[in-house]
């Protein structure tokens, strides 16, 4: 049942469409044109469903308008739209309809209420905003047949996994959760040492006030911040942050595990007194808080961690580390030209307070800054042309390191140069980069050089019609650069080697959609010339082809391959590589038995010789009793794989090994609302 | 009364005569000394030994290195041989620095050898580097997938990817490969299967990083899958990062993060000349563009098109939701044929002029 709640009557109109709102959520929408409406008219309408163009998806029935939801609407109002476009371009709304639809979720996001929004409406939505959804699956395996898979496992294994979401709102406050769990009755293999034991998780309390904002995160997540000291740190741990709710002021504490961790053992990621780093940030924007508004950063860390989550290998105790930096961050002509500069200071121990390495001291700096050339882009062949540009200067010192940016490379005093264009649908990049290396001048080290240069370019297709029909909607991508790496300074007396080499690479491809299919191609060529021989000159040539087609609404298969080939040009040795890959997914009958099998071969040969092998799986799965939220299902599935090595040369790695499991599944699957 | 022998070490050479260590971290350096002896006079058996090796510094004793090197040698007159001595030095962090501010040329590796008669000495020069010249050697690789997490449960269908982020010393060619074990074999196999092979050069002028992006994770099973990526010249990791993830059905989860967009470039000042355009993901049905107030999660203008369309033009009426002079976040989303969301961008910003 609909209910239309308001209807506007056409201004302008000559003629009148209908509305014929949808009697259930996912139910199609149909907009009830004139039937002798002249075919000019209607391809200059269009139409719009809560702000989203969906003219494209629209279908005719006579002259009927008619769009199915790509999901099933919700509870909330709806406004459907429909449009006149004008030969000018302009455009006017001729229609416009709201309406509800019942029996659909209610759903709305506390965040979007204001102060505008009704009480009774607010009152409700955050009376509603209480949530818990859970998908579960649990299978008890039992293995009926096996042959030489290598290593025991019980015969009999409980197994599964969850994913719980849950949440509330009350007042200015949003507490969200998520978490996931697995299941494994031989511990051996399980992810843990507990047979059911905690994955990741994380719990996110929000304030959002008139004059405050402000909250605090438990378990996986990331600061948020990028910067030289903090970067890409996603863990286990907890932070708080309080700022203004204009983002004028925002601070926040952090304290993490530096290494990453699942389960339960270390529920908040910092039991580790080894492995433990704590940090503030506070970024102010002192003037304004417009979009160009200057943003100051100021971030400090401490904390140890392993050597080898940084690269430092072979290293018996833990590395001890801080550091505090500094940002700045502008922008200029409504984020046209944007301005950003870093200085960071660590102090860095690799093997920790109790090694002999000394604590070094060292400094980083950054500096980019990006301006789009066009204040409005020119239109070209009825595309617009954007081109970006940039600079950038990097200079870390040779031991700059910091625990809470684990891939930062150090030892580099590097300009580089960009720009980005985007005409149409072609978007193009060219990178440049001068880079020298042994930045704090070590006598015993050489000085080399890295000059390299980058070019990429993607281009999508309109879809094709007519003689080139078969071509689908086609694209093309591009990838290239040549770097070459030479010597600078050898220190007096230094032999222990010189450095000059040339690499090159290019990738080519493209591919093509279709109503029921895709298939995409590329091919790869990588040279890599020593000019001091101490390492071998190369060649690698890589070529894959992938394909997919969906045959039914039963039946799907995809495939694809990679033939490689590696090339020594000192010794002449030459080794080569194939790859296949099949699958199929079928429901061979509807919503009870579905079948998955999929073949893989992986040929190798030449120098390097290795086993080739051939691998099946499979599984065939029986649903008697379809899940339904808060109503478990059961099914019952076989399944099992093969895989058969040939060691061509060497008969002793020849081996067939191969298992089946009998599978009972139950997948229960909860929600619970308020 | 016993015979004393009067053999002679004729020689002791070292291979290599030359080894680089790294500035920063600890580093092992494989030797093999050979030991020259011969036998003039009457048959005997000898110990032929070494109590350790000196690393020197300007001609000073900074560090005894590795352990006692013993062979016995049997030799009647005139034979001779050569006994081959292989070990492997490890260089504390410590050392390395100081090996990375001597004086070049300063720093030699000596063992001593003796016969219980006579002795012979070999040294190699040792010097420093920060990781240029040489092999291609991998020194760190962190597996996550595309939402940053490193244990997952994903819903039966949803599009996922890993990224595998490696740092490497020197230059050469990245031989990888992405291995997966499916959930028929996950409790019974440790070889998997290869899902891709990699094959990258990469090239710094000393250390450098790559991030490598898996093609869309297999998903269309229910169970645990194994996932990693293996690569040659990794002899500085003691163990590669395996992914777990499990495959249930979901309906929960929403992907994050895991669609490409090519254009617009971030900040870009939109119009109805302007492209949309994006990279493809299986199993898509139809591909949104979504525009918010940034911040906020109600769209305020868009638009959807066929999954065959890889880019988009806003129309007038979709620009008309747009104010003149404000920012406002994008984000692409891609839907399947049952409705549900499989694929969704990062977001970006675009300005309406």
């Amino acid at each position: 049942m609909v209910l239309p709640l308001l209807y506007v009557q056409p201004t302008l109109a000559d003629w009148t469409a209908n509305f014929t709102p949808p009697d259930a959520p996912d139910a199609k929408i149909v907009i009830d044109l004139p039937d002798d409406l002249d075919v000019i008219t209607l391809t200059q309408l269009g139409v719009e469903l809560d702000g989203i163009d969906i003219t494209s998806l629209l279908s005719l029935d006579g002259v009927d308008f008619i769009y199915k939801p790509l999901q099933a609407l919700d509870g909330n109002e709806h406004t459907l739209k429909l449009v006149t476009l004008n030969p000018d371009g302009t455009s006017k709304v001729r229609q416009q309809w709201t309406f509800n639809v019942t029996n659909a979720a209610p759903v709305g996001n506390v965040s979007d209420l204001n102060e505008n929004t009704p009480e009774i409406e607010m009152a409700e939505r955050l009376l509603r905003s209480a949530y818990f959804r859970a998908d579960t699956l649990t299978e008890f395996s039992r293995r009926v047949v096996q042959q030489n898979i290598g290593h025991e496992t019980n015969r009999s294994t409980l197994s599964g996994s969850g994913d719980i979401n849950t949440g509330f709102s009350a007042g200015k406050w949003t507490v969200d959760g998520h978490a996931n769990y697995l299941v494994q009755s031989d511990v051996d293999f399980a992810q843990t040492e507990r047979a059911v034991d905690l994955g990741e998780y994380d719990i996110n309390a929000d304030y959002q006030g008139d004059t405050l904002a402000g909250g605090f995160s438990l378990g996986h997540h990331d600061t948020g911040l990028e910067t030289l000291l903090v970067s890409d740190f996603y863990r286990r741990g907890v932070s708080a942050r309080l700022g203004t709710s204009d983002s004028r002021v925002e601070a926040q504490g952090f304290a993490f595990g530096t290494e990453s961790v699942s389960g339960a053992a270390d529920l908040t990621g910092l039991n580790s007194t080894d492995n433990r780093l704590k940090g503030v940030s506070l970024a102010v924007k002192p003037f304004s808080t417009d979009v160009d508004a200057l943003k100051l950063t100021g971030t400090y860390y401490d904390g140890l961690g392993e050597g080898s989550g940084i690269g430092l290998s072979d290293l018996d105790s833990a590395a001890s580390g801080s550091g505090w930096g500094v940002g700045l961050e502008k922008s200029f002509g409504q984020n046209r030209t944007r301005l950003k500069a870093q200085y960071a200071h660590a102090l860095f121990d690799q093997d920790g307070d109790n090694g002999d390495a000394p604590k070094d001291s060292s400094d980083a700096i950054s500096f980019l800054i990006e301006h789009g050339l066009f204040e409005e882009a020119p239109v070209v062949w009825d595309d617009a042309l954007d081109i970006d540009v940039g600079f950038g200067y990097d200079r870390v010192d040779t031991f700059f390191e910091s625990l809470a940016n684990p891939g930062l490379v150090s030892d580099r005093d590097a300009y580089s140069a960009y720009t980005n264009l985007y005409w149409g649908a072609l978007s193009a990049n060219l990178y440049a980069l001068h880079e020298t290396n042994n930045v704090d001048d070590l006598a015993n080290v050489p000085t080399d050089r890295l000059e390299s240069i980058d070019f990429g370019l993607n281009y999508s297709f309109d879809q094709q019609t007519g003689s080139t029909e078969w071509l689908g909607t086609p694209y093309i991508f591009m990838n290239s650069y040549l770097a070459s790496l030479g010597r600078v300074k050898t220190p007096s007396g230094y032999d222990g080697g010189d450095t000059d080499n040339l690499s090159s690479s290019i990738t080519l491809g493209g591919g093509a959609n279709y109503d029921a299919w895709y298939w995409s191609a590329s091919h790869s060529y990588s040279r890599f010339d020593d000019f001091t021989n101490v390492s071998s000159d190369t060649v690698n040539n890589l070529t894959g082809f992938n394909v997919g087609w969906i045959v039914s609404d039963r039946l799907d298969v995809n495939g694809g391959t990679q033939f490689g080939v590696f090339e020594d040009l000192d010794t002449n040795k030459n080794s080569f590589s194939t790859n296949l890959y099949l699958g199929a997914t079928a429901e061979l009958v509807p919503d009870k038995v579905d079948l998955n099998i999929d073949y893989n071969l992986n040929l190798a040969n030449g120098s390097g010789d290795s086993s080739d092998s051939h691998i099946v799986n499979s599984e065939v799965e029986w649903t008697f009793l379809r899940p339904r939220t808060n109503r478990p299902g059961l099914a019952l599935a076989l399944r099992g794989s093969m895989e058969e090595f040939n060691g061509n040369t060497d008969s002793a790695q020849n081996e067939t090994e191969y298992q089946a499991y009998m599978v009972l599944r139950v997948k229960a699957p909860f929600s619970l609302s308020y | 009364m016993p015979i004393v022998a009067e053999a002679n070490v004729s020689s002791v050479t070292v291979s290599p005569q030359r080894a680089n260590v790294n500035v920063k971290g600890a580093s092992a350096i494989s030797l093999t000394w050979n030991v020259t002896r011969f036998e003039p006079t009457g048959p005997s058996t000898v110990p032929v030994s070494s109590a350790n090796a000196v690393l020197q510094i300007n001609g000073t004793n900074v560090a005894t290195l590795g352990g006692s090197l013993l062979k016995q040698s049997t030799l009647s007159p005139p034979q001779s041989e050569t006994l081959r001595f292989s070990e492997v030095l490890s260089i504390s962090p410590a050392l390395a620095r100081k090996i990375a501010e001597a004086p070049a040329g300063s720093v030699l590796i000596s063992r001593i050898f003796t016969d219980t008669q006579t002795t012979g000495l070999a040294r190699l020069s040792v010097f420093s580097s920060s990781g240029q010249g040489g092999a291609l050697s991998i020194n760190r690789i962190d597996l996550r997938f595309d939402n940053d997490a490193r244990t997952d449960v994903i819903a039966k269908g949803d599009t996922r990817r890993a990224i595998a982020e490696i740092n490497f010393r020197s230059s050469g060619l990245l031989k990888g490969e992405w291995r997966i074990i499916d959930p028929t074999a996950s409790l019974g196999s440790a070889r998997g299967r290869i899902l891709q092979v990699v094959r990258q050069q990469v090239v710094s002028s000393g250390q450098g990083r790559t991030r490598i992006v898996s093609p869309a994770l297999p998903t269309a099973k229910n169970g645990l899958y194994l996932l990693t990526f293996s690569v040659e010249d990794a002899d500085g990791i003691a163990e590669l990062p395996v992914l777990r993830y499990f495959v249930l059905e979901g309906t929960t989860n929403r992907p994050e993060d895991n669609l490409t967009t090519l254009s617009p470039g971030n900040g870009a000042r939109v119009s109805q000349d302007t492209v949309f355009a994006w990279e493809n993901i299986p199993g898509a049905l139809a591909y949104q563009v979504e525009i918010f107030n940034p911040g906020h999660s109600k769209v305020v203008s868009g638009k959807v098109v066929s999954a065959k369309d890889l880019k988009l033009k806003l129309s007038a009426f979709s620009l008309d939701n747009l104010t003149p002079g404000e920012s406002y976040d994008w984000r692409l989303r891609a839907f399947d044929k049952e409705g549900r969301v499989i694929g969704s961008s990062p977001r970006q910003l675009i300005y309406m002029p």
